[in-house]
């Protein structure tokens, strides 16, 4: 039954900023030596010697941001191709390659950038990395593979739309962002998805499976110097410059354009989604801890004033949470949760209560000290494996942020002043000026949702 | 079947390790030091059991400086009855509702105040609850466990507003979710007289109707220390530390010990089917087999099995049914761990234009010829490596390590049966497989689900 478990809150997850923390002070990070190929790949490689176990992450800055006009889906779909024939190597004697040592490679295509994941018994580091330089390097792209590969997709796609909360944050970004790059799921439509051909996907691998801008790190239990040595012999023959125009274009903010509400009709629901929020700053911002802290207090933890109001005090929900997520582009900012059908509005309007008290009353210092205490403490937690770490290090390298971001993280978490959360939430959290989206019985609710704007519904099976 | 519930969303972050130690250990291929060095003949931790029956394990680990603080309790869904089903994961909920020193919210909002993280799971065998913190607050996590091991409230207001929260839960795991649905229907219909046959959440009649008293007098039974299993793993001295919990939970008074399940499966007497209709996307089956319980020795060659089956894209499953036939677009297989006996279940997601039938008559012919073939050398030694990283990769943390150490606790009654595992991997053969596969995939022994896509 995990998996089911899985599969309801993946949603809700991916919309999470990490949560973190400890003394201040008292996060270190492993030694870390960094290296650049003449071609213009960055390498990092930390030697974390806990367990005999090797993290071995590539990023690369092909995203879905950057997949083809009426290709959305381009970029997911080439990443899952890459371990499917490469080097000469059909699908199943690569995974057999990885496999047969009990290791793990797996492709994950995010917004802003994809990633390729290898986690192998750290004797096997050479191996692991000879494989994942493969497909890489040197993927075939097989016709039949790709035909079969564009065919699962598109039958996850629909898939996913038995899965109300997974159908709700999905829609949520896409109604939300409109025609931007951002906006379109990671993993495209059934139609576009439906159109793709091996030549779409050969040149958007030439296009964004680059060494330059692409970042490498490895982490485990490993020689520094060594391992080095092995990373040069498998990549340094990767060649290619970054295709021209490949910044994404920035996110606009949206302000004063109102309320919109969106339902997505679901005739058997008996419990409705509800996401409400809006664009918001990228990655970048210096507003980040503020953003951080401020987020905690109204829908992080078991404490929030979400979780409070809505699950504690009134057993409306088994979950409320609120988070950014900042793309290097921009942003976006939702608050999540979901109720039975009969108290949709009740839920709707005690999160909206608390967005506006966020904004309206100052944290008192108490508040603020717990939240930012709880975020500390729990920061040791986010560097305590091998991916964990690998991940940090990719990601803070891609937005240009030094990795002493880490050891920095609970000092800047405990600078951050009442004042600070006020202003940012006036800035980045609306009120009347949001996008409520449900996933709904619309019959069944629709008498509740007066003053909220005239709803757009769309029905379930219109959903691609 | 592993049906866990867990207090909140953020739990099932957990319940992802918590595959990883229900499918653990086996074999590297070849130990190297540095194996030996994660992998000692002996875990280094210190065992001693109070005079009220609480069984305390403590390991240092020092290489963060955070801490990983359970409680195990000895009861889940299998300790239920028709009318109060769902009750142990209500009670798992109403453990953070309050104590008779800290009183309703004051858990969580101390806690998170000191910078620390909780969360609890139910199974069908365990209730276990957990804190994840900084090390200097290690007293404040076990003052406050020992308070609601000692006192638990269960304040009336809070019984029924926490109901509402675990209805929702239900609607959301299993009412609104096609997978849910299913997996409540193959419980139903695979089990006639064991309580696992029950779901973990609860029939929603029941959660309608349990009362305060039930909830009393079912922690009465149950929360008792003689019930429940203490372990920290982390960043602390040893000896401090048994001091605290002298200090904290010697005065936590020992109950009468409960009644075990006593009822056993019969033996299934021939294939079983159900259907369920539901507006949905794609066919899907889910098919299970009874197999024995944890501590039978076919598990390991079950588990070696569900590895050659169903981990990874060289699996068999993936390759025939994913790859070859293009038919499904998941199958995967599960050999669960249970105190009593359980089920091997098959989940295949039949492509839109693909039909149920395809692809259980696909599941079949896999197991018929391993049932006449067995496994190869091959996939033998490549499983018996998968199970080992795992084994590595589980225990990565604090919490993963306090985690294994709770279950095998639970299922096997020593935590040191972690290492011994490790060679009962190492001594299964090829011809084990196939001899499991021949005992225990019959066509009677079968349940099976079908999903009926309704528009």
């Amino acid at each position: 039954m995990k998996k089911m478990l899985f599969l309801a809150v993946a949603a809700m997850l991916a919309f999470l900023p990490a949560i973190a923390g400890a003394e201040t002070g008292a996060v270190k990070l492993p030694p870390c030596t960094e290296y650049t190929l003449k071609n213009g790949l960055k390498v990092f490689i930390m030697e974390s010697r806990e367990v005999p176990l090797v993290t071995i992450q590539l990023l690369v800055g092909a995203g879905s941001a950057m997949d083809d006009p009426g290709a959305e889906g381009i970029a997911n779909l080439t990443g899952r191709l890459l371990t499917k024939g490469a080097a000469g190597l059909s699908a199943d004697q690569i995974a057999g390659a990885i496999e047969e040592i009990g290791g793990v490679v797996s492709v994950n295509t995010g917004r802003d950038y994809a990633t390729v994941d290898g986690d192998f018994l750290a004797k096997d580091l050479a191996r692991g990395l000879d494989i994942m330089g493969k497909v890489v390097l040197s993927p075939d792209f097989p016709k039949d593979d790709v035909d079969r590969e564009i065919g699962l997709v598109v039958a996850e796609i629909q898939g996913a739309k038995e899965q109300p909360s997974a159908t709700a944050s999905r829609e949520f970004v896409r109604a939300l962002l409109g025609d931007h790059p951002y906006a379109h799921p990671v993993d495209g439509s059934e139609p576009s998805v439906g159109a793709m051909t091996r030549e779409k996907v050969l040149d958007f691998y030439q296009k964004r499976y680059v060494p330059a801008g692409a970042i490498l790190a490895v982490v485990g239990d490993v020689d520094a110097a060594k391992a080095f040595d092995i990373v040069k012999a498998k990549f340094d023959g990767w060649k290619g410059e970054a295709a021209k125009a490949a910044a994404i274009p920035a996110l606009a903010a949206k302000k004063s354009v109102g309320r919109s509400l969106v339902v997505i009709n679901k005739t058997d629901a008996t419990q409705s989604q509800i996401r409400i929020g809006n664009v918001s700053v990228a990655r970048n911002t210096p507003d980040y801890f503020p953003l951080l802290v401020t987020n905690s207090v109204l829908g992080g933890g078991f404490t929030s004033r979400l979780m409070d109001e809505i699950r504690v005090n009134r057993g409306l929900s088994y979950g409320a949470r609120s988070g950014f997520n900042h793309l290097k582009a921009g942003g976006f900012f939702g608050v999540y949760t979901y109720t039975k059908n009969k108290s949709l509005r009740e839920t709707i309007d005690v999160a909206l209560e608390q967005v506006k008290k966020i904004r309206d009353e100052k944290i008192s210092d108490t508040e603020l000290a717990k939240t930012k205490r709880y975020i500390t403490g729990l920061f040791p937690f986010d560097i305590e494996r091998n991916g964990d770490l690998a991940g940090w290090i990719t990601d803070l390298t891609y937005h240009g942020i030094p990795l002493d971001f880490v050891e920095g993280y609970c000092a800047n978490v405990d600078r951050v002043t009442p004042d600070d959360a006020q202003r940012v939430a006036r800035e980045q959290m609306w009120v009347d000026n949001d996008l409520i989206l449900l996933v709904t019985n619309y019959d069944e609710v629709k008498a509740q949702l007066g003053g909220l704007g005239e709803a757009r519904v769309i029905e379930l099976d219109q959903v691609k | 079947m592993h049906v866990l519930k867990s207090r909140a969303a953020r739990g099932v972050v957990a319940l992802g390790l918590f595959v990883l130690v229900s499918v653990p250990l086996a074999h590297a291929s070849a130990p190297s030091a540095a194996e030996t060095k994660a992998a000692p003949a002996k875990l280094d931790a210190t065992v001693e059991t109070l005079k009220n029956g609480l069984k305390v394990i403590l390991m240092e680990d020092h290489s963060v400086p955070v801490v990983s603080r359970w409680t195990f309790y000895r009861v889940g869904s299998e300790n239920e009855r028709p009318g109060i089903t769902g009750i142990s994961h209500f009670i798992e909920h109403m453990m953070f509702n309050g104590a008779a020193k800290y009183g309703p919210k004051e858990f969580d909002r101390i806690l998170e105040s000191n910078g620390g993280y909780s969360n609890a799971f139910t199974s069908e065998d365990m209730t276990a609850y957990y804190e994840d913190f900084a090390s200097d607050v290690l007293e404040l996590c076990i003052d406050l466990d020992s308070d609601r091991m000692k006192s638990l409230a269960l304040d009336p207001k809070f019984v029924v507003s926490e109901m509402g929260v675990v209805k929702e839960e239900r609607r959301l795991s299993v009412d609104n979710s096609v997978e849910g649905a299913m997996y409540e229907e193959l419980g139903a219909l695979a089990y006639k007289a064991h309580p696992y046959g029950w779901p973990v959440i609860g029939w929603m009649s029941d959660l309608e109707k349990i009362t305060r008293e039930d909830a009393v007098n079912y922690w009465k039974t149950y929360y008792a220390p003689n019930n429940a299993i203490l372990i920290i793993v982390g960043d602390f001295e040893t000896k401090k530390a048994l001091a605290l919990v002298h200090k904290y939970y010697d005065s936590v008074p020992s109950q009468a010990p409960p009644e075990r399940v006593r009822t056993v499966e019969p033996e299934q007497p021939g294939e079983r089917r159900a259907e369920v209709h539901k507006p949905a996307e794609m066919p899907q089956i889910l098919v299970g087999y009874h197999i024995p319980e944890v501590t039978s020795n076919d598990i390991y060659a079950l588990d070696i099995l569900q590895y050659v089956l169903s981990e990874g894209e060289s699996s068999r499953l993936y390759k025939k049914l994913v790859r070859d036939l293009g038919i499904a677009v998941y199958a995967g297989a599960n050999a669960s761990w249970n105190i009593a006996p359980a089920l091997f279940i098959f989940d295949v997601k039949a492509r839109p234009d693909k039909t149920a039938a395809e692809c259980e008559t696909a599941v079949y012919g896999i197991l018929a010829d391993i049932a006449a073939n067995g496994i190869t050398p091959a996939e033998l030694a490549k499983a018996q490596n998968q199970v080992s990283a795992n084994f590595y990769r589980s225990m990565q943390t604090v919490n993963g390590k306090a985690r294994k150490i709770g279950t095998y606790e639970i299922y096997f009654g020593d935590f040191n049966e972690i290492l011994k595992v490790r060679d009962r991997y190492r001594a299964v053969t090829a011809d084990d497989v196939k001899r499991v596969a021949n005992t225990y995939f019959a066509p009677k022994n079968r349940s099976v689900v079908t999903l009926v896509p309704e528009a």
